[in-house]
């Protein structure tokens, strides 16, 4: 497994950079550095300010310049001269705390309803989470962040007279840093990304659980008098969870791309918003690193999917 | 009788000294008779939480951190002074940090040619917040920064200055410029303008230094932390102005970028007062007792801009004057207003004076477009005079060419795309085509408009107090591929007596003789059919009304928003 591994990540080198190739084309030129917004700025400043920044050297220079940086770990600065790194540092920070709390909610609700919904299939249950996860999927991130917003906070506090919730930002502004605080600024957006999670975990887990539900060796260990609860903890959860694991892996990838709009939403200074902004100012040197890490992030959890499902299921071999 | 009439004498005597000896106090704050609004004394201290529809990255106000206009509503504009501002109504006024008005001397004052001096004398009690004097070396040394700060946004008006002579033991500045220099009130000030302490600065070139703190205040608040979750701000204990001391403790800015979240915010009172841009159905949204909603005209207009020489269709039909002419009869902007505006903001009038507005000096003309109106049979005249038929499509055509154009929007902006829904099948009607050609709003600003991508567009555009358009205008400014499109005339509008003009406006400080200059400008740009002024976006303030009070709406239409007095605000 440990050659399997090191032969993966020596693949995964033409592979960032091609990808670190396609980023860059890609970012250049799609944002416009030089034609900053700026009511005030002259035709000689603008001028002045592309050849001050190096804006007028040439593309393949440009991303030499930018890649032996990157791949020495110097992220370098912004158009506007600011590190890129300790910006970059935070918003990764506060989009771990948020996809964390997302996915123990993703997976934790998923799989849950997945399996009683397969253990009692046909029931009201499974007819009802069978219908709240089409909901759920067809609901669109947005929309059901400001449901939350809506419901949670504004309606709860005319209800109850106060609410726990709110509707934006990491923190009150009299705290900072984790501790309940934090988390019960995070709890909203957590499920508004995790929303359409739970559905599509619930449907995969509850189709996987069928599966094996069905199996031979399940019918065999009932036959052994194995207890009921032992025969789906023990032997039918172990492996029905072995195609969701690996898909989890993947999807993990998608979480952060996911945020984007979410962290928008509740004014989550993560890298969702970090991304927006960057792309609004035309600042791509802030957008190269932030396009990189995702991309670096993907191909180190499929290699983390294909390990896990080695030592999942003992019948794959990775050699 | 008599005694009766002498003790109400004696009433009225001292009463009229009672309101004598307030109205002679130095200190309004320490009073309680504020500038408030709401009568009664305005409680002292508590922590005022805002909202800001958008964030800056970062804090330095030479380098391109001054392109974001939260930066200097939401941060530098409480901390850092400035030698001229703008009151709420949009005039230039000597702020705190002058003892009285500056003196122009110097025959380019009112020729337009020769010498031209400005002498400002500053305050003696204006003091940096360490106590330390502000003295005529921290504007000498401002200069140096704004001239040699490697990625300054701007020079413009800064490489004027010849030099600047300090006297007075430092309170008395003399500014000498090369040329004249008409828009002198926005340099260290005015719209986005400040001037920095000397010794806080290693030296002129400031690029690495106010990426996210001040270590110095000259105004009314200082910067004591600023991160990407909010700003927050006390009180200067050295701020001189004592009609400028804060009423609270604290202040924190906190972003919120998305418009509907901020609207529940507001509404839930995690924010007490917001900014946000004019959008439709904003007074249903905050219909609730304890929002107070205002609304102004603001200092940004909508226009239909119809390009010359787009790079999208060099042979575009606007390169012919008549085409740019007969759409000025064609678009129907009552109906726009009655249809699409007023429902939300029933006191938006149509602006007649393109790129001025009535409400920022004296320099609109509101005859300009006052005799543009919906006139199909003038739309008829005009194109058929010019030798233009309808085709057997309904379309007009000459030489081969249809009258068809494509209209860009930023996608998703549902007031643009109202008017396009609306005005597109009444010019199908006078035998115009207009075909959508939308796209999203950063591709739009940041590359289409910059590269003149668009044959026809529709969007806003600031008008400063200063009612120089050179940049937005002259023919020198316009972006091409030879200068790397540089410059921000999108327009490509290029008439060689308005850029002169424009020029000499720019060289002349005297008020009287550049209103003339403006006002000629303003005639070439309505005969040359550039563009259709439409209306101002009025400027929205909602605020808390049971959490806040003051004059918390004052400066609603006011260039520094509506947070430009924030010192006058307390809490309930």
């Amino acid at each position: 497994m440990v050659l399997y591994a090191v032969r993966r990540l020596l693949w995964s080198i033409p592979v960032i950079i091609i990808a670190s190739i396609l980023v860059f084309v890609a970012v250049r030129s799609t944002t416009n550095p030089s034609a900053q917004r700026c009511p005030t700025c002259r035709a000689e400043d603008q001028q002045r300010l592309a050849a001050q920044l190096h804006l007028n050297e040439s593309g393949t220079s440009q991303y030499i310049n930018w890649f032996s940086k990157f791949s020495h770990g110097d992220f370098g600065k912004t158009l506007r001269q600011k590190p890129v790194w300790p910006d970059l540092r935070d918003a990764i920070v506060v989009t771990l705390q948020l996809g964390a709390l997302a996915y123990v909610i993703t997976i934790g609700l998923g799989l849950t309803i997945g399996v009683i919904s397969a253990i009692k299939q046909y029931s009201w249950f499974d007819s009802l989470s069978t219908g709240v996860s089409f909901f759920g999927l067809s609901i669109p991130p947005f929309f059901f962040g400001l449901m939350m917003q809506i419901i949670l906070v504004l309606k709860f506090r005319d209800w109850f007279g106060t609410t726990p919730f709110f509707t934006s930002g990491v923190n009150n502004s009299s705290s900072s840093g984790l501790g309940y605080d934090r988390l019960i600024h995070l709890i909203l957006p957590a499920f508004t990304v995790a929303v359409q999670g739970i559905a599509i975990y619930s449907r995969y887990m509850r189709s996987s659980m069928l599966d094996v539900l069905n199996s031979d060796f399940l019918r065999t260990a009932r036959a052994k008098g194995i207890s009921e609860r032992r025969v789906i903890i023990r032997h039918a959860l172990r492996n029905a969870l072995i195609p969701v694991v690996t898909y989890s892996a993947i999807d993990i990838g998608a979480v952060i791309g996911g945020l984007v709009i979410t962290e928008q939403i509740f004014q989550i200074p993560g890298m969702g918003v970090y991304f927006l902004q960057a792309f609004r100012d035309g600042e791509y040197v802030k957008i190269l690193p932030w396009m990189m890490l995702v991309v670096l992030s993907v191909i180190l959890l499929n290699l983390v999917a294909d390990l896990m499902y080695g030592v999942l299921d003992p019948r794959i071999r990775l050699d | 009788m008599r005694r009766q009439r002498r003790g109400v004498q004696l009433l009225c005597l001292l009463f009229t000294f009672v309101l004598f000896a307030a109205a002679c106090s130095s200190d309004k704050k320490s009073t309680g008779a504020a500038s408030s609004s709401s009568g009664p004394a305005q409680k002292k201290g508590g922590t005022l939480i805002l909202g800001a529809e958008q964030w800056p990255d970062c804090l330095n106000p030479i380098t391109q951190c001054a392109n974001s206009s939260w930066m200097h509503w939401a941060v530098a504009g409480h901390v850092m002074p400035r030698l001229m501002e703008l009151d709420e109504k949009g005039n230039f006024v000597p702020s705190p940090v002058l003892a009285g008005d500056p003196k122009l001397s110097g025959e380019g004052t009112s020729s337009g040619t020769g010498k031209f001096t400005i002498v400002y004398d500053i305050d003696p009690k204006a003091v940096w917040d360490d106590g330390s004097p502000i003295t005529a070396d921290d504007l000498i040394f401002s200069l140096d920064a704004y001239l040699k700060t490697t990625g300054a946004v701007s020079t413009a008006g800064y490489d004027k200055i010849e030099k600047i002579d300090s006297s007075n033991g430092g309170k008395t500045a003399t500014f000498t410029f090369s040329v004249p220099y008409a828009d002198w009130q926005d340099l260290f000030g005015g719209n986005s303008g400040y001037f920095y302490k000397k010794a806080a600065f290693a030296g002129p070139d400031t690029k690495s230094d106010m990426i996210d703190s001040y270590t110095f205040s000259g105004g009314p608040f200082k910067l004591d932390s600023f991160d990407a979750t909010q700003a927050t701000f006390s009180p200067n204990p050295k701020y001189w102005d004592t009609d400028r001391t804060p009423f609270v403790d604290k202040v924190i800015f906190k972003p919120i970028t998305d418009s509907d979240t901020e609207l529940n915010a507001v509404k839930a009172g995690e924010v007490f007062g917001i900014y946000p841009q004019a959008s439709p159905g904003l007074k249903d949204k905050t219909a609730q007792p304890d929002l107070t909603l205002a609304f102004a005209p603001g200092v940004s207009y909508e226009a239909i801009y119809m390009l010359e020489n787009s790079l999208q269709n060099p042979d575009t039909v606007f390169n012919d004057k008549t085409v740019r002419e007969a759409m000025m009869f064609a678009v129907d902007r009552q109906a726009i207003l009655d249809q699409i505006i007023h429902p939300d903001f029933p006191d938006v009038e149509l602006l007649q004076c393109g790129v001025w507005v009535p409400t920022v000096g004296q320099w609109c003309d509101q005859t300009l477009w006052a005799d543009v109106k919906f006139d199909p049979a003038k739309v008829k005249s005009l194109l058929e005079g010019d030798g233009w038929a309808k085709g057997s499509d309904g379309i007009y055509a000459k030489a081969g060419k249809r009258l068809s154009f494509k209209w860009t929007v930023n996608a998703g902006n549902a007031r643009r795309e109202a008017i396009q829904a609306l005005i597109i099948p009444k010019l199908k009607d006078l035998g115009i085509e207009a075909v959508p050609d939308n796209t999203d709003a950063d591709t739009l600003f940041q590359t289409r408009l910059p590269q003149r991508q668009l044959e026809m567009g529709t969007y806003i555009n600031t008008a400063s107090p200063d009612p120089s358009v050179t940049t937005i205008l002259s023919g020198k400014q316009i972006p091409t591929p030879e200068n790397s499109f540089s410059g921000q005339n999108s327009s490509g509008w290029n008439n060689q007596q308005a850029t002169d003009l424009m020029d000499q406006s720019d060289k002349t400080p005297d008020p009287a003789k550049r209103l003339d200059l403006i006002h000629q400008i303003g005639k070439l740009l309505r005969s040359d059919a550039v563009l259709l002024p439409m209306y101002q976006l009025p400027n929205v303030t909602i605020v808390r009304n049971d959490k806040v009070e003051g004059p918390v709406t004052l400066y609603t239409p006011a260039a520094y928003s509506v947070f430009g007095n924030i010192y006058d605000w307390s809490l309930k």
